[in-house]
């Protein structure tokens, strides 16, 4: 099960990766700067310490065609929707091990 | 609706607009929102048009709502949000990309799915009690309520089922027209006779009002011309309001286990209606992540909760209400709709359960200066 700590640390990268694509929108892809890619590294290593695969690898590819200039948009959009799907499965995740948590320490042991 | 082939002369013109569409999109995230203009809302505006005459309603709906988001930047409009405009550019591409898919498989599974519309029936008369409303509010665009519903024949296939009801006022001023506050509207005749300020304080007759089946526990009402809306008696707690609004936690649970999520939903799809009988709250704080809203934990039979309170005009009565229930040394049963979101219970707080029936918490007072208002109508 995943720790408070790292459960933190993704529900901020998700929040800060939202943000930043919502901005990129609002600038244009063609200016993201240096610290920017450097935050899409850091999540592609934290994502796929996760095992979050298709998520990391869409991160990769969002960085390698900034870096090359070319169907970058389709990466952001690729991403976002990416960045959706793992958000709503984390959240499950976390959701119900809190319920099988609750129910350990009021004996129920339901198994989910 | 029925899948298209993608070699009939209604196939090759929804392809040509779906690939237009699409690359409309890429180029707009690629240049910024900068580079956008009358001609780029027009641009989009004609996309709706013509995907919607082709009967593709669903892409057509969310690009009219992307539009409507783009004309808002370009006109510099306080309505904009980055956060609406990324989200309706993400999902009308996304169902692009979707629906050219389903097209040239011929995949019937992924076409519905890409046009869902949820089975409809009508029924003869429905007799309701309202448990909570909540409050939307575009300040200049519209004010919508959305009233959450429990069926009172406990035999009904609907009953226990969240029902839900919504009035959308538009709010766009006119001329010379004075401002309407949201709650002025509840006050307001509607075209089936009735005043919607009845939902809140009497039980109600539907009738001849048609209901859509969202999933298998939510369902929509909506009217009819000729729909009638009767005021039964007055709501009080004896009417069994705590028992109307309990949820099944099994079920609950089950929504929850089950949940597959798509590209498509939204974060409250998965939503429950739920009674918090016994709860403490915390202190109302900033939230970090999001600036647009005020974060209190909540916490109810050992499960933590976050409520979310917009810190725009539209959460002013909720943090008022919240603010003076953390004061207060009892507290009544609080009902409220929770959804998950960043692995965490999140709540929309909607009513509070008291011995003269819910009180609704989004609700304020009608501010409308009606002597101003009725001097600019004259």
């Amino acid at each position: 099960m995943i720790d408070s700590d790292t459960r933190q640390e993704v529900v901020n990268t998700l929040v800060y990766l939202k943000s930043l694509l919502d901005r990129l929108l609002l600038r244009g892809l063609s200016s993201v700067d240096e610290s920017e890619l450097q935050l899409l590294e850091q999540a592609q290593i934290l994502f796929s310490s996760q095992d979050a695969t298709y998520l990391a690898d869409c991160l990769k590819q969002l960085s390698e065609a900034i870096h090359q200039q070319s169907d970058a948009a389709i990466a952001c959009l690729k991403l976002q929707t990416a960045l959706f799907l793992f958000e709503r499965l984390f959240t499950q995740q976390v959701c119900l091990a809190d319920i099988v948590e609750s129910d350990e320490e009021q004996g129920l042991g339901v198994d989910i | 609706m029925q899948l298209i082939r993608a070699d009939s002369s209604q196939g090759k013109a929804l392809a040509i607009a779906l690939t237009q569409t699409s690359t409309a999109i890429e180029r707009l995230l690629k240049t910024g929102m900068s580079t956008s203009s009358d001609h780029t809302v027009a641009q989009f505006g004609e996309s709706f048009s013509h995907i919607s005459s082709l009967g593709v309603t669903r892409l057509g709906s969310n690009l009219r709502l992307l539009t409507q988001e783009i004309q808002r930047y370009v006109k510099q409009d306080d309505a904009f949000s980055a956060r609406r405009l990324s989200f309706f550019l993400n999902r009308s591409w996304l169902m692009c990309q979707g629906l050219q898919e389903a097209m040239q498989q011929q995949n019937e599974a992924l076409w519905q799915s890409l046009n869902l519309t949820p089975s409809t029936d009508t029924l003869d008369d429905l007799e309701v009690i309202t448990l909570g409303v909540s409050k939307k509010l575009i300040a200049n665009v519209f004010a919508a309520f959305e009233f959450r519903l429990r069926v009172l024949d406990q035999q009904h296939a609907l009953a226990g089922k969240t029902l839900i009801f919504s009035l959308v006022f538009s709010l766009a001023s006119k001329g010379k027209e004075a401002t309407v506050h949201p709650e002025a509207f509840l006050d307001f005749s509607q075209p089936q006779n009735y005043y919607p300020r009845f939902l809140l304080s009497h039980s109600i007759r539907f009738s001849h009002a048609k209901i859509s089946h969202e999933t298998e526990h939510r369902a929509r009402l909506t009217l009819t011309p000729d729909s009638t809306v009767t005021a039964l008696h007055p709501i009080a707690h004896q009417d069994g309001l705590s028992t109307l609004a309990r949820e099944n936690p099994e079920t609950v649970r089950a929504q929850l286990k089950n949940y597959c999520p798509s590209p498509f939903d939204l974060e409250i799809d998965l939503q429950s209606e739920i009674l918090l009988e016994a709860w403490e709250m915390g202190d109302t704080r900033h939230d970090p992540a999001f600036e647009d809203r005020y974060v209190i934990d909540i916490r109810s039979a050992g499960t933590d909760y976050i409520a979310l309170v917009s810190s725009y005009t539209e959460g002013e009565a909720l943090l008022l209400a919240l603010t003076a229930l953390k004061k207060s040394a009892s507290r009544p049963p609080l009902f409220a709709l929770m959804h998950y979101e960043l692995g965490q219970r999140v709540l929309q707080p909607l009513s509070v359960l008291e011995e003269n029936g819910p009180r609704h918490l989004m609700l304020g007072q009608d501010k409308t200066d009606y002597k101003t208002l009725l001097k600019k109508l004259r």
